[in-house]
């Protein structure tokens, strides 16, 4: 909310500096986003008057208008489409920095014309939300002067309102808080009625169904007014703050929105036919609005009409058919309250933002209705004139008069601070509260502006806000026994992370949703899909991590990266998980090694990313004993080239291989990609394993290689555990050293060369023994697997 | 006789002497002392002589004998010493040749940095709770106090699922303080780091983005623990002993009185350095929590107070490390993660 200096001190005594003044409010919890000086800014502008417009040649919509500036001629191309010769203008010369401090007006070329300078529009300087013509100024102001000559001095004052404080919307209500912090003193206002000299010819009736959510509406009838441009002490003081004057009648309105935070509406009441009721739509209610837009209501919405037709969406936007223009003779004032969550429902449903919407679901002060339209009468009588009418009204000022019972002790149990009983009662008394004592405990109502105030906490907030958040003393809370704090999920994850880091990977992280598209190319279904995504390369929850890292892979291969190592940690989702997601972690690899002088460069291959999941499950004290290895992972990964990781309680842990040519070509990437991903949620208990006892005596080991001639299709673990099968305690070491198959091997055979430890504990191995053991050995293997020993 | 035998020593002590290689010695050696040498023909020739001339004779025999054997080691020792040394010369390397290649990659610095902030919070207590990343309606907003139609709702842009009722993704991590309290008793001590999601996006905004949420629960927690922790937690993470921390009154749903957290910092055009300078940058929100959230998680207001905090994890991570744009964080360019991750040896101290 933008506010000047000057309006401020209307509410406020006070001596302080500007800058002092600033600093408070943020301390008061009303952040001051931004102080401008008007002056300083519109000093750059002049104002100009257009000698001549003709067309541009190189553009329909552009002109080329010829500008004096009060010294020179310029040539100044120009959108506007209402720029016409011997208007007067608000010109930015070459050098103008603009209110967004990067755009800084330069000589340019616009479609092969040069333009030296340009022509404002209100939004462009900040005098109003016009930004579909230029500035046409009045007649008398006079060419080659300043902007700064056409507007008083003003420093204005931007904050950001949290929720909670609607009567900060107000500049009195600013004004009353900086009063309590002691920047000054407030200065009530003295708002006298105004006595009616008839009745109302318009009267207002709230239907039974809507006195919940409108439960009070004041109006008067005024006639003979006569609506004209505002003042130039209520233009000028609208503008400052960047709202756009209309006519005396829109402007008072606005002005004491922007003053109390108490919204108005004026209908021209020619235009009603008979009485107004305030009631709840039935649904299918059609209102154009002052807006130019047409909107449909649904059941409930609160709306008000006369005798014939919907008038207005009550407390968010009126109609379009009684609006006030300059030539409006009479009106009906509205002051009214609205149930907030009603106008926020409807101003959602509706997808209406205005500034009375956002004032109403955010609480005005009840009370305002009858000051607001004693306030809104005189000044119209005092601009516009006019006899004004009683005092119309339905329903009743809802006054919550709750009482918060309070132990002055609590302060000091809850912040720390010791409060002392007078700057207590006076902090409250300043905002506003009706502050009694009962023996020990105060009794507190609060005033009637502050609807967010209820309950205990609320009190002490408001007493150390006033006070101030930085005599809160501190008190650190290290504790002496960190170590038993519990963090071993954490650690694991780190732990994890940092053996892939050892392993050449490169941690990244990615959205937690993907495209559609992408989901089908990976054959995924039944995909949790967002309701109102950011774009449609967004549109889903992942289901599986691998997707994303591929972009990520085709990423880098057009930025000229030639191997992409990468993994992410992170959630997937699926419907049929506990909670709907579970934790992932995977890996992909492209590309191929370094060249290096000492060590061939090579493509990665399936076995590195077998090795990235064996590293993570040994970091999670999971050894190749704890799973086994099956050939089922899912279709998007290379049917040959695949495998899935099972833990012996019987949950699949992941997957790992070479990632489906298909899909590859599909994400546009020419050379293959491995992938493995890990459910982190299915991780079985670490498998504990004992030390060993270790025998000291040392006994002379045995080492024999043999070659078997088997099937292709019989896997190296099958003979690994066909020879461990044999004297496991004597074998300390099983090696495949070679597999080959071709010249010399017939088809569809394959050649495995094993090379085998036998470690005696307790004895030196005799031949004779060793000779029994291997043949043992070769027939086992030769017996289950069809296998023929090769010969050396 | 005697003469003989002297040249005969001279002559082949000039041998040794001038000998360059081990096998021009071992050539010396056998004409010396092999079978037909010249040293064992004169020992051969004693037998011929009267006994009292053999062993006087004998004895000098020996003696030049005795002398050319030191001679010969010392001169082998000589030779093999600088041939070993010239092989080894010889065989020298360039030592600034690189090694194996060992490939590296980096942790996140989203990693890192939720990893340093979990570290100082540990050091005051903290242990780490997790929730979902799809909430509901109850858990991300009501059970915080935000009941629907509350303006603040407004300012959370909430992605909200498909045909799931009410499932939304969580847009922020304090719905793990009502998990938490579902599940565990006070008094407790939690931080919640994860994935939050926010229907906005541009330069300062991502749909995605992290935080790290904090509470606080016990029967005599007040303000001054939180300006406290939260001071150390400040001045811990940026590494400033006398970082200025300044907390003013703000407005959160879940937590009466409020706060936001604003650390010192020295800002001209378009940088930013963190310390005193005058100006202020805001790093977080706090409070103590709202005995409306207490009560929604069945705790007994008048026996049990505290705060909570809630930070954002890449904000942290652009202040400290020097990050200026908030969307590479997830852009998984290889060329920003090098450079702005983080080896495993690298800050190791801090996590």
């Amino acid at each position: 909310m933008k506010f000047t200096l000057s309006w401020l001190q209307k509410y406020l005594k006070t001596k302080k500096s500007l800058s002092n003044i600033c600093e408070k409010l943020t301390m008061l919890g009303i952040e001051v986003a931004e102080v401008i000086d008007n002056q300083n800014f519109f000093k750059q502008f002049k104002i100009a008057e257009v000698t001549d417009v003709q067309n541009h040649p190189n553009a329909d919509r552009l002109k080329l208008c010829k500008v004096n500036d009060g010294k020179f001629n310029l040539s100044i191309v120009c959108g506007a489409p209402n720029v016409k010769k011997g208007m007067k203008v608000v010109l930015a010369p070459i050098g103008t920095k603009m209110l967004d401090e990067d755009f800084v007006i330069q000589k340019s070329k616009i479609r092969g014309v040069e333009s030296e300078g340009m022509l404002c529009s209100e939004k462009e300087i900040g005098l109003g939300i016009d930004s579909d013509g230029i500035i046409h100024l009045e007649e008398k102001a006079k060419t080659g002067n300043l902007l700064s000559s056409l507007y008083p001095s003003e420093k204005i004052i931007d904050v950001e309102i949290t929720p909670n404080r609607s009567d900060c919307l107000g500049v009195y209500g600013i004004a009353r808080d900086l009063a309590a912090s002691g920047e000054g003193t407030f200065i009530e206002k003295k708002i006298s009625k105004v006595k009616g000299k008839f009745k109302s010819k318009i009267n207002i009736k709230i239907s039974k169904e809507a006195k919940s959510t409108c439960p009070v509406f004041y109006g008067r009838y005024i006639k003979n007014v006569k609506n004209c441009q505002s003042p130039d002490w209520l233009k000028k003081q609208l503008q400052a703050v960047g709202l756009k004057p209309i006519s005396a009648l829109v402007d008072i309105t606005n002005y004491l929105t922007i003053d109390c935070n108490r919204p108005l509406h004026v209908f021209d009441a020619d235009k009603i036919n008979g009485n107004l009721e305030i009631f709840l739509a039935k649904g299918g209610e059609n209102l154009k609005t002052l807006d130019e837009q047409d909107y449909k209501l649904s059941k409930e919405m609160i709306a008000i009409k006369d005798n014939k037709n919907l008038l207005s969406i009550a407390g968010i936007i009126g109609g379009v058919s009684s609006m006030c223009e300059l030539n409006t003779k009479n009106i009906f004032l509205e002051s009214a309250y609205f149930d907030p969550v009603s106008v926020a429902k409807t101003g959602r449903l509706l997808n209406i933002e205005t500034d009375a919407r956002y004032r109403f679901e955010r609480g005005v002060d009840p009370e305002s209705v009858s000051i607001g339209i004693e306030e809104a009468t005189e000044l119209i009588l005092k601009i516009c004139g006019g006899e004004v009418s009683e005092v119309t009204s339905d329903g009743k000022i809802p006054i919550n008069k709750k009482k918060i019972i309070f132990d002055i002790n609590k302060i000091e149990n809850f912040t720390g601070l010791k409060i002392s009983d007078k700057i207590f009662q006076s902090i409250l008394n300043k905002l506003g509260f009706e502050v009694s004592k009962n023996g020990s405990k105060y009794k507190l109502s609060p005033p009637t502006w502050r609807h967010d105030i209820e309950n205990e906490a609320d009190i002490i907030e408001e007493i150390v806000r006033i006070y101030g958040y930085d005599k809160i003393p501190s008190q650190s809370i290290y504790i002496s026994n960190e170590k038993k704090v519990n963090n071993l999920c954490q650690t694991r994850e780190l732990n994890i992370k940092r053996s892939l880091v050892q392993r050449g990977l490169t941690e990244t992280v990615t959205w937690s949703f993907m495209s559609n598209k992408n989901a089908k190319i990976f054959g995924m279904n039944d995909n949790l899909e967002i309701q109102n995504p950011i774009s449609s390369d967004l549109d889903v929850m992942r289901q599986s991590i691998i997707p994303n890292l591929l972009d990520a892979v085709r990423y880098n291969i057009d930025n000229g990266e030639e191997k992409v190592c990468l993994f992410e940690l992170g959630p997937i989702f699926d419907s049929k998980f506990e909670n709907n997601q579970q934790i992932f972690l995977s890996g992909i690899r492209c590309g191929q090694s370094k060249k290096h002088w000492l060590k061939k460069e090579r493509p990665y291959d399936i076995f590195d990313v077998k090795l990235d999941l064996e590293t993570i499950l040994r970091c999670c004290k999971l050894p190749p004993k704890s799973y086994v290895l099956n050939n089922d992972a899912p279709n998007y990964y290379h049917t040959g080239k695949s495998g899935s990781i099972n833990f012996l309680n019987k949950s699949k842990g992941g997957f790992f291989g070479e990632i489906h040519p298909d899909i590859i070509k599909q994400f546009q990437i020419n050379s293959p990609v491995y992938a493995f991903e890990l459910n982190l949620n299915t991780l079985p208990h670490e498998f504990v394993e004992n030390k060993k006892v270790f025998n000291s005596k040392n006994f002379q080991k045995v080492e024999r290689d043999f070659a078997f001639i088997l099937d292709k299709k019989i896997q190296s673990q099958v003979i690994i555990d066909l020879i461990n099968k044999e004297e496991s305690k004597l074998i300390s070491e099983v090696n495949i050293f070679d597999v080959y198959e071709g010249e010399g091997i017939p088809e569809g055979k394959k050649s495995i060369a094993v090379s085998i430890v036998l470690q005696p504990e307790d004895r030196t191995l005799k031949d004779a023994e060793i000779e029994i053991i291997c043949k043992n050995i070769i027939s086992n293997v030769v017996e289950n697997t069809g296998a023929i020993l090769r010969k050396k | 006789m005697s003469e003989e035998l002297e040249n005969l020593e001279k002559q082949i002590e000039e041998k040794i002497t001038n000998a360059t290689t081990l096998d021009e010695l071992n050539s010396i050696r056998v004409e010396v002392f092999g079978k037909k040498g010249l040293i064992t023909n004169h020992l051969k020739s004693l037998t011929e002589l009267p006994e009292n001339e053999r062993k006087e004779k004998g004895k000098k025999i020996n003696n030049v004998k005795n002398k050319i054997n030191t001679l010969l080691q010392q001169k082998n020792k000589n030779l093999s010493d600088s041939e070993i040394s010239q092989k080894l010369q010889k065989e020298q390397v360039d030592i600034t040749l690189s090694t194996r290649p060992f490939e590296e990659g980096k942790l996140n610095p989203i990693t890192q940095t939720i990893a340093e902030v979990s570290t100082i919070f540990q050091k005051m207590g903290f242990e780490t709770a997790l929730g979902p990343d799809i909430e509901d309606d109850y858990h991300n907003f009501t059970a915080l106090n935000i009941p629907p139609e509350h303006p603040a709702r407004q300012l959370h842009d909430t992605f909200y699922l498909k045909g799931k009722n009410n499932k939304l993704l969580r847009t922020h991590t304090s719905p793990v303080q009502i998990r938490t309290l579902e599940k565990k008793k006070p008094p407790l001590k939690i931080i919640a780091p994860g994935r939050t999601y926010r229907a906005d996006s541009d330069i300062t905004h991502t749909p995605m983005f992290h935080q790290v949420e904090g509470l606080c629960l016990d029967k005599d927690i007040n303000m001054s623990h939180l300006k406290g922790c939260i001071m150390d937690f400040c001045r811990e993470f940026f590494e400033i002993n006398d970082l200025p921390v300044r907390f003013r009154p703000s407005f959160f749903p879940f937590t009466e009185p409020s706060a936001e957290v604003d650390i010192g910092c020295f800002k001209d055009k378009k940088k930013i350095k963190i310390g005193s300078g005058g100006s202020w940058l805001e790093i977080m929100g706090c409070g103590m929590v709202h005995t409306k959230v207490l009560k929604y998680s069945k705790v007994d207001a008048s026996k049990y107070q505290g705060f909570a905090f809630g930070l954002g994890v890449e904000r942290l991570a652009m202040l400290k490390y020097g990050i200026s744009d908030l969307r590479s964080f997830f852009d998984s360019d290889i060329k920003w993660l090098n450079n702005f991750g983080f080896s495993i040896f690298e800050n190791i101290e801090k996590i």
